[in-house]
């Protein structure tokens, strides 16, 4: 498999998967939600799509999408922005609300999303480049094939558990794989999150590695002092002292801003990828 | 009581014990600080950056929705966590786990982490369900929010099924030529506490499990109380101090008071 450098990639916060925060109500919700995410203008803090492109993108008919708006807004994930009824549906995305378990319901922060008040809110997000979740994929998410929810939830956690410069991939801690290449253990704060079973949670790896979107690669990690962490990949650099092969999994795409060391790994030889 | 004095880098520490639960360091108890470069380039453990996502997030709605403003700070701040687990509690790091909720209500929630005074965690086992769903956590939180000012409770929450995930430290990279940790003497420190009680035969008699307190004087109103209790509670834990294992209960407590500097231990 070829790794892809891409440019354009998109925020999803990592707050919505958690075992303490209620799934959205729908598969229609969460693809409306994440079409927002992916087609956000972040200078202008803004998305701005007519309705009737929206649904033909994403195979959904009018009172749904209505419908879903109308949820969205209701419980703080999005904001209306349109200046008059008649202009073209423009949204803002605010920062997630969060859940109060004892009242059942949603306590918004009515602010747009900034990754500046993300960090200081030690909000975690999930960069997801554009090309993984295509208007065409998110389309295909229906009641009939609810997996793929479950499939588009753990792609978001493995993203943000996904750091090339000190894992070479996804931190090996969290998903373990062996030496040929299998997934065979995921940390428990993992399949939690994401309110499934390791069994389940390693199901849904392997069709993200049966769909091509991420590949066990054999790499180097190196010991020092109680660090372990990545040097190169195996097929690029000659092992050094007490280093040793494992194997990590690794996104097909990536992108560019979310690991600003990437160029120079490239220049120092220890990665291989393709520029997109 | 046995008095006694320890003399570590040409200090003097008096040091007072009971002989077998709880004694007394003079001095302003020292405080952990983990020192980098500045600008090094480090990484959080993500999955402890979720925990404490989620617990803000869990404490700001609860907060919010009994209309308290945050963040919170003006009067000084107690907090008892309790967690019952079928996890055993070798498995969860009591302490770690008390430093992530802390870290986790930083600046969101209270003002600083300085402003909590007291803070509590303690631990209960509880049989794994038989029918467990094994998509839920075996760990389960309770957290009380109290503000001293007032004594009045700001924030409950109650039996949180959650995954607890201790503080863990940052990778760093490119470790040999950013990092460097300054270790402010705290092992030549702890070595002159355990030597002083070992020399004067303190020994805390044999339980299955133990309740650890430890209370801090001295001018700490700025010093956070989890690294107060960092430094501490190894010579508990530590298997070349104490070594003691199965603690359930941790108490921590610091007075502000400049003149009179201590840390006092107990064990039972």
């Amino acid at each position: 498999m070829k790794h892809i450098i891409t440019d354009r990639q998109f925020i999803v916060q990592t707050k919505l998967f958690s075992e303490v925060y209620p799934e959205f109500p729908d598969e229609n919700t969460l693809k409306v939600y994440l079409y927002i995410c992916r087609n956000y203008d972040w200078k202008y803090e803004n998305m701005h799509t007519a309705k009737t492109v929206i649904r033909r993108e994403l195979n959904i008919n009018p009172r749904a999408l209505t419908r879903v708006l109308d949820w969205l807004e209701d419980n703080h994930f999005i904001q209306r922005s349109n200046s008059n009824k008649h202009q073209m549906y423009q949204t803002k995305v605010l920062i997630a609300p969060d859940f109060d378990v004892r009242t059942k319901r949603y306590i918004g922060y009515s602010e747009p999303i900034r990754t500046s008040k993300l960090k200081q809110l030690q909000g975690g997000y999930a960069s997801i480049p554009n090309d993984v979740l295509s208007n065409e994929f998110l389309s295909t998410l229906t009641t009939r094939n609810a997996w793929k929810v479950d499939k588009i939830r753990t792609l978001v956690m493995l993203y943000s558990h996904c750091w090339l410069e000190y894992f070479g991939g996804v931190n090996p801690d969290i998903i373990s794989i062996n030496s040929s290449g299998k997934v065979t253990e995921i940390d428990p704060s993992l399949y939690y999150s994401l309110k499934m079973t390791e069994t389940e949670a390693i199901r849904n790896i392997n069709y993200l590695i049966n769909d091509d979107l991420f590949q066990p690669v054999e790499v180097y990690f190196e010991q020092k002092y109680h660090q372990h962490t990545y040097v190169g990949d195996y097929d690029c650099i000659n092992p050094v002292s007490n280093s040793s092969e494992m194997f990590v999994l690794r996104p097909k795409y990536i992108s560019k801003f979310k690991v600003g060391k990437i160029e120079e790994l490239i220049r120092e030889g220890k990665i291989s990828f393709d520029k997109y | 009581m046995i008095n006694t004095n320890i003399v570590v880098d040409s200090d003097s520490y008096s040091l007072t014990h009971d002989s077998s639960n709880t004694f007394k360091i003079d001095g302003k108890p020292l405080s952990y600080t983990h020192v980098t470069k500045k600008g090094t380039k480090q990484l959080q453990a993500i999955e402890m950056m979720h925990f404490q996502n989620k617990i803000q997030s869990i404490c700001r709605a609860d907060l919010l929705g009994r209309q308290v403003s945050i963040p919170l700070g003006l009067n000084m701040i107690e907090i008892q966590i309790e967690v019952v687990s079928s996890r055993t509690v070798a498995e969860l790091s009591l302490l770690l786990i008390m430093k992530s909720i802390l870290d986790g209500l930083n600046q969101s929630i209270l003002r600083d982490d300085s402003v909590v005074s007291r803070c509590s965690i303690n631990y209960t086992y509880k049989k794994k369900p038989v029918l467990h769903l094994k998509r839920s956590p075996l760990d389960w939180l309770t957290i009380k929010i109290i503000d001293l000012g007032s004594s009045s409770v700001v924030a409950s929450l109650k039996k949180i099924n959650i995954h607890l995930v201790p503080k863990k430290e940052p990778l760093v990279f490119d470790f040999d030529a950013d990092y460097a940790i300054f270790a402010l003497d705290e092992d030549e420190y702890l070595d002159g506490i355990y030597n002083g009680l070992s020399t004067t035969n303190f020994a805390v008699p044999i339980q299955s499990c133990y309740e650890v307190t430890m209370k801090f004087s001295g001018a700490l109103k700025s010093i956070d109380i989890d690294n107060l209790a960092l430094v501490y509670y190894r010579l508990i834990e530590d298997s070349h101090y104490m070594n003691l294992k199965n603690v359930t209960s941790i108490t921590l407590e610091k007075t502000y008071n400049s003149k009179v500097n201590y840390t006092d231990i107990s064990i039972f």
